[in-house]
């Protein structure tokens, strides 16, 4: 998928766009997505100089956009979309640094109307963050 | 053996770990057990047992086995 | 960094935050500080003008600050509770999870974010609390935190 599809699909572009590849998708359902973190990005320069490390809430925003790959792919929207959201548990197991190439895997499933996500991301097979997330959805057409 | 059935439980929850895995556990042999896993290891095995744990009682814990020592020093009972 | 008379806590202007926590231009998404009980409570403030580096991608059409952003906003005004010990300062945490993140409402450019962070228990380099934010008093972002400080964690490290 390139990545003009990508910005079409979750309306985001850069310097806020944080996927780099897909690697399979199953629209509405499922989505692996690649995002490789190099020094030359914005952030690393205030997070931390001289010790770069990804933040905590950049991981999220990259997991939670190849979320809404997964979901929004089986859409074809032209409006922009805002999404809410109530995310009960988030965990940091290992720091991202520049260099590692974060593969965020994402599985949605509908419970009783509600919209529910998981998201694991790994570097190198080993699991460094994970989130549960519930989406209330609220776009414009 | 309830002590010690509590005490195994701690660590299968703690680190996602198999039971059979926990005799030889030692501190950083998984990646579950380094620095931060420790002090949340250290904090559910107060929690289990009511205890407050020694700063040199927290360092020395650091092994499956070692704990047991620890926890016993604190009047817990490991045996039958 | 001024001292204000004592029921009305401490106030940290962007030089006295950068004093306390390592985030920098272009992460550092506290603009002030105020009624800071070291080892607390801290209150802070975030404006939001279109001149920032997320707004023209989010969105092109109608500007809205992403969510990633406001909790990095509630974060860091969290750290903002027990890094002003003075035992604490400068020294580098580490975000471990957060709990119970909700998003109430868009927040937009022009507007301004208070955040008010409490610390719940400080224990061992482990720190649990939980910011709240309100935009004109009304509920914006919400999240419970447990950060760590990795160097006071090293001291119960095992040999």
């Amino acid at each position: 998928m390139k990545i003009e599809e990508i910005e079409r699909i979750i309306k985001i572009k850069k310097p806020l766009l944080f996927i780099d590849k897909v690697v399979e998708l199953e629209k509405g359902n499922k989505t692996t997505c690649i995002k490789l973190f190099t020094y030359n990005e914005n952030f690393f320069q205030g997070h931390f100089e001289g010790n770069p490390i990804v933040p905590g809430t950049i991981l999220i925003e990259c997991m939670l956009q190849s979320l809404k790959l997964a979901y929004f792919s089986q859409y074809d929207f032209d409006e922009e979309v805002f999404l809410l959201f109530y995310i009960p548990i988030v965990t940091f197991k290992k720091r991202v640094i520049p260099g590692d190439e974060l593969k965020s895997e994402v599985m949605i499933t509908l419970l009783k109307n509600e919209l529910m996500g998981e998201v694991r991301s790994f570097v190198e097979g080993i699991n460094v963050c994970s989130l549960t997330i519930k989406l209330n959805k609220k776009w414009k057409i | 053996m309830e002590n010690l059935k509590n005490y195994s439980r701690v660590f299968i929850e703690s680190f996602g770990i198999d039971e059979s895995k926990l005799s030889s556990l030692k501190y950083q042999d998984i990646p579950e057990w380094d620095s931060v896993g420790h002090m949340g290891l250290v904090a559910s095995i107060e929690e289990a047992f009511n205890i407050e744990m020694e700063i040199d009682d927290i360092i020395d814990f650091s092994s499956f086995e070692k704990g047991l020592e620890i926890v016993s020093k604190y009047k817990i009972s490991f045996n039958e | 960094m001024n001292d204000n008379l004592a029921n009305k806590g401490l106030s940290f202007d962007i030089a006295g935050i950068k004093k306390c926590q390592k985030n920098r231009y272009p992460l550092l998404y506290i603009d002030k500080v105020e009624n800071v009980i070291p080892g607390k409570f801290a209150r802070g403030i975030k404006c939001f003008s279109y001149n920032e580096w997320f707004f023209p991608a989010h969105f092109k059409k109608e500007p809205s600050v992403p969510g990633f952003i406001q909790v990095e906003a509630l974060v860091q005004t969290f750290l903002m509770t027990f890094l002003t010990l003075s035992e604490y300062k400068g020294k580098k945490a580490m975000g471990l999870s957060w709990d119970k993140v909700k998003f109430k409402r868009t927040i937009v450019p022009g507007e301004c974010l208070i955040i008010e962070s409490h610390l719940v228990s400080f224990k061992r380099g482990i720190a649990k609390g939980y910011s709240v934010s309100f935009v004109d008093g009304k509920p914006a972002c919400s999240a419970e935190f447990t950060v760590v400080i990795p160097s006071v964690l090293s001291k119960f490290n095992p040999k």
